[in-house]
């Protein structure tokens, strides 16, 4: 590869070590090589086809209270036959025809709705909508930065010498941690929301991704994890702490566990209207961790409390 | 003598339209009786452009001249064959079909037939290209040598200068993230997918705090395995697909932005790389048809798409003000290149032997 600025051929040593770096400390993985590599052709298989996306685009309109009102010819057959039929009807004549939209009756005016629609439907899709414009939601979740509290020395001492094989850390607890996990080889990933201590992890070459979703990372994993370590279970939903749950208990090799933190934030930053965390009370994540087929019981490491879920043997 | 232009539409903000539009204007200033015509246009080319049915009527007038620009198959082609006047085609590049396989047929075909339809265009006084690229396709095809030559787009950069960017959104977006911006069609040829990549080889290992920014209207198939890709990658909530935008809103795009990335396989010159010029971004571009040549010397360029190496020569580049700065500048040196100035010389080189105007002959053709 030859990469030139103004001209110059560049000596790409030092940037091949760098990125060689990465790899070998978790940065990419092999999984997230693959898919960089794949042809773009592969996701249309994944993605949507367009039929299937105004499907979504008339539920999503129809759950928002807009009605695509059927033409009378259309509509004998029933009122919901008629209104698919009257879509595709209009989708190929490209003429629509909606309550709140008046007549929209050129080309380019029907393209640039469908597209709206079609990404109103993908996030749908997606499930990240939830009802909320999606800026709202990123900034709902960016606007606690590092709400995270540190662990002291003690608590990340004694995590360490408990953690069984490589360890996916799910909301960072201080750098700290990951540099003494990195140390024992026992960092597999890790993932949080605050992007300013992501991108200080990654200076200091530490596999640490941010990402909302921790069950996005587990895509990526190519090693074995013995531990899950789940450090503000207040940043997850319901249904993420359930999915990791039972991911743990399929996934995590013999013996392994996931360690909730109990009340791990302050509940002022679970509370009030910007406030994206919610306050689980430890018998919430007891049965979410029993709903997902792992034991339960509870451990206390330096100046924190947990609650343990174990791979049933 | 009347000189007519045909183009597929004459729209505002369009780089072919731009220069149409300079052309006519510079013949105007030269005393000539200039005129276009175009299949579709919006309000703006409707200030300026007749529809292409009504140049039937002067077809058959042997001393007229018709400049026919050529980017995709359009039935006015027909007139093109069927004129007398003296022709002269601008080239300005199709797209080769295969890009568009499996995701839209309709371009897929009108590629197709667009290229093959070249071979049979070489009945004309001249054929530019608007890149030397663009030329030896031309030579390619058939056209002889000595007939052809290059006449750069002269692009709009300076049109956003008179624009007031969005507040609002330039102060959303200048939130301490880096952004990568890309600007043009989300299409399959200008690979899309592969600044995704990038910025996902570089969000996830050298710096998470940044953001894509992809502005431009989509093809629908191309789009939704963009907005899989991007799920897969877990990415999306990093990556901003616009759609088509204000000037205002693309201006403060531009204004917001870190680095712009083109990682296009097929470009018969790409304007947005220029624009980035003219906003003092750092331009990384994949060296692929045409663009090593709009970019000629200035930006980086590189041959192989190896993500997590451009990834972290985005984190160096991030981090050296000074190899920054040096690519701005000598950015901003190649953008006087294409300057109205040099465009109107170098289209009176081009024009002035049909057109009847004294010109110094040296260089003139042959990509002079």
């Amino acid at each position: 590869m030859a990469i030139f600025i103004n001209g110059k051929e560049m000596d790409l040593h030092g940037l091949a070590a760098r990125t060689e770096a990465r790899i070998k400390a978790g940065l990419y993985t092999q999984s997230m090589l693959t898919l960089l590599g794949r042809d773009i052709r592969e996701e249309l298989r994944h993605g949507s086809t367009v039929v299937e996306a105004i499907y979504d685009l008339d539920r999503v309109l129809q759950e928002k209270g807009i009605q695509l009102e059927p033409p009378a010819d259309l509509a004998r057959e029933g009122e919901r036959l008629g209104r698919w039929r009257s879509l595709y009807r209009r989708a190929k004549t490209r003429f629509i025809r909606a309550v709140n939209e008046g007549y929209v009756q050129q080309q380019e005016r029907f393209n640039s709705f469908l597209v709206r629609g079609i990404d109103l439907a993908y996030l749908q899709l997606c499930d990240r909508v939830e009802g909320k414009e999606t800026d709202d939601l990123t900034s709902r979740r960016d606007v606690i930065l590092n709400p995270v509290p540190e662990w002291d020395e003690g608590t990340v001492e004694a995590f360490c010498s408990r953690a069984k094989g490589k360890v996916l850390v799910v909301m960072v607890p201080g750098l700290a941690l990951l540099r003494l996990l990195a140390e024992k080889d026992l960092l597999a990933l890790a993932v949080d929301l605050n992007d300013s201590l992501v991108a200080r992890a990654q200076a200091e070459f530490l596999p640490v991704w941010r990402l909302g979703n921790p069950l996005a990372a587990v895509e990526f994993l190519d090693e074995e994890i013995g531990s899950v370590l789940v450090s503000a279970p207040e940043f997850l939903t319901a249904s993420e702490l359930l999915e990791l749950a039972r991911w743990s208990a399929e996934r995590l090799k013999e013996g392994g566990s996931i360690y909730l933190a109990k009340r791990a934030l302050p509940p002022s930053l679970a509370e009030g209207e910007d406030a994206c965390a919610r306050t689980w009370s430890p018998g919430t994540l007891r049965a979410v961790l029993e709903s997902g087929g792992l034991t339960c019981g509870e451990e206390r490491l330096g100046s924190r409390e947990f609650l343990v879920g174990e791979v049933k043997g | 003598m009347r000189v007519h232009q045909i183009v597929p539409r004459l729209d505002m903000g369009d780089a072919v339209s731009h220069q149409a539009l300079s052309i006519h204007h510079l013949l105007q200033s030269w005393g000539f009786d200039s005129r276009i015509y175009a299949t579709g246009v919006d309000d703006f080319g409707r200030r300026y452009a007749a529809p292409d049915a009504d140049y039937a009527a002067f077809m058959g007038k042997k001393e007229d001249i018709l400049i026919y620009h050529y980017l995709l198959y359009c039935g006015n082609v027909e007139m093109y064959l069927r004129s007398s006047n003296r022709k002269v085609l601008v080239y300005h590049n199709i797209t080769p079909p295969e890009f568009y396989r499996g995701f839209h047929q309709p371009l897929y075909q009108a590629c197709a037939l667009g290229r093959e339809m070249l071979a049979f265009l070489v009945d004309c006084e001249l054929a530019l290209g608007d890149s030397e690229y663009n030329r030896r396709e031309l030579v390619e095809a058939g056209f002889p040598e000595e007939k052809t030559g290059v006449l750069p787009i002269n692009p709009t950069t300076g049109r956003l200068d008179g624009v007031t960017e969005d507040r609002r959104l330039l102060e959303k977006l200048s939130d301490g993230r880096v952004n990568l911006l890309f600007v043009g069609r989300l299409v399959p040829h200008k690979k899309v997918d592969d600044v995704i990549r990038l910025f996902a080889a570089y969000c996830r290992g050298v710096n998470a705090r940044s953001r894509l920014i992809l502005v431009g209207n989509p093809i629908t198939s191309y789009q939704v395995a963009l907005a899989s890709l991007c799920k897969k990658l877990a990415v999306e909530d990093r990556v901003v697909m616009t759609g088509k935008v204000s000037d205002g809103a693309l201006k403060a795009f531009y204004l917001a932005s870190r680095y712009y990335i083109s990682m296009s396989e097929h470009e018969g010159f790409c304007v947005p790389i220029l624009e980035a010029f003219h906003f003092g971004l750092p331009v990384l571009a994949y060296a692929a048809a045409a663009v090593p040549e709009t970019m000629g010397g200035a930006g980086v360029l590189f041959d192989r798409k190896d993500f997590p190496l451009l990834a972290e020569l985005l984190g160096r580049l991030d981090r050296d003000e000074v190899t920054r700065r040096r690519i701005v500048e000598a950015q901003r040196r190649r953008l006087l290149d294409f300057s109205e100035e040099v465009f109107e010389e170098r289209l009176r080189r081009l024009l002035g032997p049909l057109l009847g105007l004294e010109v110094e002959m040296d260089e003139v053709l042959a990509g002079g």
